[in-house]
């Protein structure tokens, strides 16, 4: 069993709790940012049942609302670089899924903003935390974990072209958010198999619709018959109504691949160092479908509307 | 060029290992020695035919992947290779795999773990050598092995958790280096077939594991890696099905391998061998 610790109820630390359907009945938790780890895991005797024919349900049902996505290319969903839930259209050729894996780091796209730099850096410090220890350069191993990843390169170059002074504030920036990473966060055990930068997609409607993530800590075997997986993503800022809807997509997303709902998600605040945690519901699922189908209807809408 | 149909495995099946293992070792013979001889008179005559226009150039080598790109329209020499986290992940994590199955106890992220603290040692990720794997692991900062220890652990960790290892006999080779034919025409063609894991023996079984999520260009390819095996063997090593693995989508698809799957995957290769040429032509 962890350690107890004292959780703060999200409505008295002022945290905004999540709508659709029901807002109040969501089970988000904020606790503080030590043994992170223990509460996002919370108790064996605690996981549910999985109900196996609930992953196709779900599947039925947005392959239901996506059936009559157009065909002029592919409409990716995943969480922003901040926060909440985007939509990108990508061109429909190559290969399967590597429109999608290109989509988030895409060349000859507009140099990324100091917070989305800033965001990108500390989720890289997080992985580098919970992989091998609290980096001792926290700026600069981000760069260079960055630079040897598939699409970090262009980060590194959106970094170099930084001014000195910019590029000065964003190294003081991280080097704090890596303290009350170092704080928070530490290589889990072997043995609950854990994982970092687990990704995620989800094709739908043929592949004209891909719905894609990554989480930046999995633990746990697949199920067999018992919810087994936890996962947990960080987001600069969280508690808010939109951090609600990226772990609900989450959990979604793992159900989907896995045919298994997961028990618990959870957001780590790069802000405020704390933990939001979810556990998950057929509630929370089917709230998790609605908001991706009305995301998908007001981008589809928004485009009818241009043309 | 119709591609088989090949079946996908239940989601409903938990756990899912089960299901794959099951898949793995299911039942079915592997194409006679005349379907082997078919498909490679199929092979020859349709890559004699592309060459017979195509003024001298280097080897060209074809992998599956080249299959899936020409099938989804697309051209894989627009990416050059290059080593990153994400394509050093499978030698990292294939050796990872070997460490786990030769050391009872040790979970993926031990054994990724080791592997990256001695890229060089005989446990490695591969050969040494000017571009290799391990000499690349070697020349990395530590925040950047660690960066590939990150994404190795997670691919190991699923294709580790994809299986039950256990009920796997015979024993299966992990990441046994890749196999190659080579057709020497006008044009020297070498094709390198790539399977994670095999299951040897007569009726046995490839588990290849591949990223993003299927496509009908996905089917084009499955037979590749068997019809390499069926052409260096003359049938005698020819698996009897291909079980394509998918661990970001989650999806399976079971592929018996027949002597229809080998001829129909041979025009796919001579159709990326005759676009390829055509590039050339073009480029020249």
């Amino acid at each position: 069993m962890p350690s107890p610790l004292p959780l703060i109820d999200a409505t008295r630390s002022g945290a905004k709790t999540v709508a659709l359907p029901a807002p109040g009945s969501l089970p988000a938790r904020t606790v503080a940012a030590n043994g992170l780890i223990d509460r996002l895991r919370g108790s064996v005797s605690e996981r549910p049942a999985v109900d196996p024919g609930l992953a196709g349900g779900l599947r039925a049902w947005l392959e239901d609302g996506t059936s009559t996505a157009p065909d002029r290319g592919r409409l990716i969903v995943e969480p922003g670089p901040r926060s909440g839930l985007t939509v990108l259209v990508v061109p429909a050729a190559g290969m399967p899924g590597q429109a999608a894996r290109q989509a988030p780091c895409r060349r000859g796209a507009p140099p990324r903003s100091g917070a989305d730099l800033r965001a990108i850096l500390l989720r890289t410090v997080l992985r580098l935390t919970l992989t091998a220890g609290p980096p001792r350069a926290p700026f600069e191993d981000a760069l260079a974990a960055l630079a040897v990843s598939e699409w970090g390169g262009l980060v590194v170059e959106d970094v170099g072209r930084l001014s000195r002074h910019r590029g000065s504030e964003l190294r003081e920036v991280v080097r704090h958010g890596a303290t009350g990473i170092a704080h928070g966060w530490a290589p889990p055990p072997a043995a609950w198999l854990p994982r970092t930068g687990d990704r995620v997609i989800v094709p739908l409607a043929g592949g004209r619709v891909v719905l894609q993530s990554d989480s930046d800590l999995v633990l746990g075997a697949p199920s067999a018959g018992r919810a087994s997986v936890c996962m947990m993503r960080a987001l600069p800022g969280d508690g808010t109504l939109e951090g609600g809807k990226v772990r609900r997509f989450l959990m979604l997303l793992e159900t989907l691949r896995s045919g298994a709902a997961p028990f618990r998600v959870a957001s780590y605040d790069l802000d405020r160092g704390r933990l939001v945690v979810d556990d998950v519901t057929e509630a929370t699922l089917s709230a998790a479908v609605q908001e991706v189908l009305a995301l998908l209807r007001r981008r589809l809408d928004a485009s009818e509307g241009a043309r | 060029m119709t591609a088989p149909a090949a079946p996908t495995l239940s989601p409903m099946c938990l756990p899912r290992a089960g299901a794959l293992t099951e898949a793995l070792l299911g039942d079915g013979a592997t194409p006679s020695t005349d379907a082997v001889a078919s498909a490679r008179r199929d092979l020859e005559h349709g890559l004699t035919d592309a060459a017979g226009r195509a003024g001298a150039r280097p080897c060209l080598r074809v992998r599956a992947f080249d299959l899936v790109t020409a099938a989804g329209g697309g051209s894989s020499a627009a990416t050059p290779f290059r080593w990153t986290t994400r394509t050093a992940r499978r030698r990292v994590g294939l050796a990872a795999l070997r460490a786990c199955l030769s050391e009872p106890g040790m979970v993926p992220a031990e054994a990724v773990a080791l592997v990256v603290a001695d890229p060089a040692a005989p446990s490695g990720p591969g050969p040494a050598g000017p571009g290799s794997c391990s000499d690349w692991l070697c020349s990395l900062s530590p925040p950047a092995r660690a960066a590939v220890q990150a994404e190795s652990t997670a691919w190991a960790t699923a294709v580790w958790t994809s299986l039950e290892w256990d009920r796997v006999q015979p024993a299966p080779v992990v990441g046994a280096p890749d196999r190659w034919w080579d057709w020497r025409g006008p044009v020297r063609v070498a094709l390198q077939g790539r399977a994670d894991v095999r299951v040897p023996g007569p009726g046995g079984a490839h588990l290849v594991v591949l990223d993003g999520y299927p496509s009908a260009a996905s089917r084009q390819a499955l037979c590749f890696g068997p019809l390499v095996d069926a052409l260096r063997s003359n049938g005698a090593a020819t698996p009897a099905r291909v079980v394509a693995w998918w661990p970001e989508c989650g999806k399976a698809w079971v592929q018996q391998v027949d002597g229809a799957g080998l001829r129909a995957c041979a025009g796919q290769v001579v159709r990326v061998v005759r676009l390829a040429l055509d590039a050339t032509e073009r480029a020249g």
